[in-house]
């Protein structure tokens, strides 16, 4: 029912940018890089790839209009039809959930999306942590990079005591001493 | 097959074999208890582990983890109300409410004699297909195997949840993926943009660590919080009381085991689809229905004997077609392509032993599964209180290393990122994971034998083949099927 009254609200706006248009921008722009790159191969090697990218770049370009106009009534029709186990009606246990955590948060469904940006920071927050994982692993021990990390994600994006981050990282450090060196032997 | 059948039965009985099947079980039911995590994470964790091990013990390690995860999540579906797996919310309806009356001990004892009686009934389906099956397979060549993997990647995006249309579009990317590196048919490199790393393609080992475990773990970092959020606090008494509930009530576990294996069959219908089709049979075909949804045992038997059975029944098309029946066979196909098998009927030729291996270690997994959940449930159920922040970081150091581990490449940690953040993204916008990974495992098959069969017969190869156009007209009619069901409905709406 909720999923509806979103339809409606949405389909009352002109243009939409969100998260999701982006994504299927994202996406429509690599089949269309694929497609292009495909052409430098001989016939038989581009056979597939050239055909999944044509095909792949029209239905994002069709997803991408959907999404970020939601007046666009036929291409709502065809993107959204739903699959053989789907009812429109059923919320998902995903959409049970969030719906769960708003009311909990005493916070009206208007300001999801506020909530769903806050949440696209703490993502890239985690990405930026596990990208200097890399780093550290590339530089030193594994050992070392993997107590770093555990202890400054527990410490400063969960905001735990100083203890708990400690400890956990003592532990899970020993923990891959144990299976990786001493069990599995692996020559990291 | 069957000579092999006391080797393979000595490959678990022999040490390590209990010992890898125990960890392996163990495992699998601590992914099973935590929400978020199920069989594709547990196999996907584990997998690095088992390069470079024999073989056979590599599938006791796995499959035993793989078999005890929907027992694991049925022991939170009772005991905090709160499925850890898809395959195991049904069993929310009486389970917990079963707690709540003091009966918990009763619940798991019921859930885990039903799990352990379905996986054997799955098992017993399986062996007895098999046979069938290599006698089918014989008759296919390059077109069938093409439609096969055609109709494999069909299925699976006009059942998997959501949008179609981006089902399909998915598909669509996962195949694109797997069009890139070396091609032996075609002689060429595609899509490395000079880089070496890609050279092989995709590697499917630190992909799934990254849709799966990576993904996950930031969902689960995000949400903040403990997983439990009710629980029961008390006794667990009433053992002996569940386990003789099941065979008073062994039509309706009987009923529903055939229904989990029928489910399991069909490649794409996940576990949580037999949960409630079981569950929905029971209460219809209950005299007294009333009683479900306030704690009848029968609401746990029906939905733990499908979700159980349904894995015997999905490695009929696995093992048999090498076209998996469910999400967790994905990635158990990815893993023993790795591991150097060939999925399909050339495996039940040249490995008969690891097959039936697979067989017993299903039965046994669920066996050790249930004596642990009964046993101890209670301990288990203490990692529901760890908040999620904690968890996280373990679960991406886990899953990074593990990539990590494979070949010591920090390639493939970059590569588990990269396909983390776009799992991430997919489940956030509504696109289809399993499509993505199901075509990843299909797709080079998919090209290999389509320029196969255009160098042998050309186009009309697919089409004059009977069981290659038969599986043609189904995939048609599968990926239409959603389309012209709608224009119906419209057309019976507006008439009426």
């Amino acid at each position: 029912m909720e999923k509806r009254m979103m339809t409606v609200k949405r389909a009352n706006e002109r243009v939409v940018f969100n998260g999701a248009v982006v994504f299927c921008f994202v996406l429509m722009v690599f089949f269309l890089i694929f497609t292009f790159v495909s052409l430098e191969y001989n016939s038989r090697a581009r056979s597939i790839p050239l055909t999944l990218g044509l095909l792949g770049s029209l239905m994002m370009f069709i997803q991408l209009i959907s999404e970020a106009f939601p007046g666009a009534g036929i291409f709502h029709k065809i993107v959204h039809q739903e699959s053989l186990l789907d009812k429109a009606d059923t919320p998902t246990a995903e959409e049970e959930k969030d719906k769960a955590k708003l009311i909990k948060e005493n916070v009206s469904p208007s300001k999801k999306n506020d909530l769903r940006s806050k949440e696209w920071v703490q993502v890239l927050r985690l990405v930026l942590w596990m990208t200097g994982f890399i780093v550290l692993l590339a530089l030193v021990d594994y050992l070392l990079a993997v107590a770093a990390f555990v202890f400054w994600v527990t410490k400063i994006e969960a905001r735990e005591s100083w203890v708990r981050s400690i400890s956990l990282s003592i532990c899970v450090t020993l923990g891959f001493y144990l299976l990786f060196d001493v069990v599995l032997n692996s020559q990291l | 097959m069957f000579e092999s059948a006391i080797p393979a039965l000595m490959e678990i009985l022999t040490w390590p074999g209990p010992l890898y099947l125990c960890l392996g079980t163990l495992l699998g039911m601590m992914f099973g208890i935590l929400p978020g995590l199920g069989g594709p994470q547990v196999l996907a964790l584990l997998f690095p582990i088992t390069y470079g091990m024999d073989i056979n013990l590599a599938m006791v390690l796995l499959i035993g983890a793989m078999a005890a995860v929907p027992f694991g999540g049925s022991i939170s579906a009772i005991l905090i109300n709160t499925p850890g797996t898809g395959q195991s919310a049904a069993t929310c309806f009486d389970g917990f409410p079963l707690a709540q009356k003091g009966k918990a001990g009763m619940a798991i004892s019921a859930a885990a004699t039903a799990s352990c009686l379905g996986a054997v009934f799955g098992a017993v389906i399986l062996t007895v297909l098999l046979p069938v099956g290599r006698r089918v397979v014989l008759l296919f060549s390059y077109p069938e195997y093409f439609m096969l993997a055609l109709m494999g990647l069909s299925v699976i995006t006009a059942v998997s949840k959501g949008s179609l249309w981006k089902g399909i579009a998915s598909a669509i990317f996962g195949l694109m993926l797997s069009t890139m590196g070396y091609d032996p048919v075609t002689g060429s490199v595609r899509y490395t943009f000079g880089s070496d790393y890609l050279w092989d393609g995709i590697r499917l080992v630190p992909a799934f660590i990254g849709l799966f475990a990576v993904g996950e773990a930031i969902d689960l970092f995000i949400s903040r919080g403990k997983i439990a959020q009710s629980s029961f606090k008390g006794r667990m008494g009433g053992i002996g009381e569940g386990i003789l509930a099941v065979f008073r009530n062994f039509g309706l576990f009987f009923r529903c085991s055939v229904i989990g294996c029928i489910v399991g069959i069909i490649p794409g219908v996940g576990g949580a689809v037999s949960n409630f089709l079981a569950y929905g049979h029971a209460v219809q075909s209950s005299k007294n229905s009333g009683t479900f949804g306030s704690g009848d045992i029968r609401g746990v038997i029906a939905p733990e004997a499908a979700n159980n059975s349904k894995d015997g029944g999905a490695l009929v098309p696995t093992l048999i077609f090498g076209i998996p029946g469910s999400l967790e066979m994905a990635v158990l196909l990815g893993v023993l392509i790795v591991l150097g098998l060939e999925p399909g009927p050339r495996m039940m030729l040249e490995n008969p032993e690891t097959v039936l291996v697979l067989i017993y270690v299903l039965v046994a997994g669920n066996i050790v599964a249930s004596l642990i959940g009964i046993f101890g449930a209670g301990f288990l159920l203490k990692l529901t209180h760890v908040p999620s922040t904690l968890l996280a970081p373990v679960i991406f150091m886990l899953g990074l290393m593990g990539a990590y581990f494979t070949n010591g490449i920090l390639g493939d940690v970059i590569l588990s990122l990269v396909f983390g953040i776009l799992a991430f993204a997919m489940k956030r916008f509504g696109f289809s994971r399993i499509a993505v990974v199901i075509a990843l495992v299909l797709g080079r098959l998919a090209q290999k034998t389509f320029h196969q069969t255009l160098m042998l017969w050309g186009i009309k190869g697919f089409f004059v083949r009977p069981i290659s156009l038969t599986l043609f007209i189904i995939t048609l009619g599968m990926v239409l099927f959603p389309y012209l069901r709608a224009t119906m409905l419209k057309k019976k709406s507006t008439s009426s």
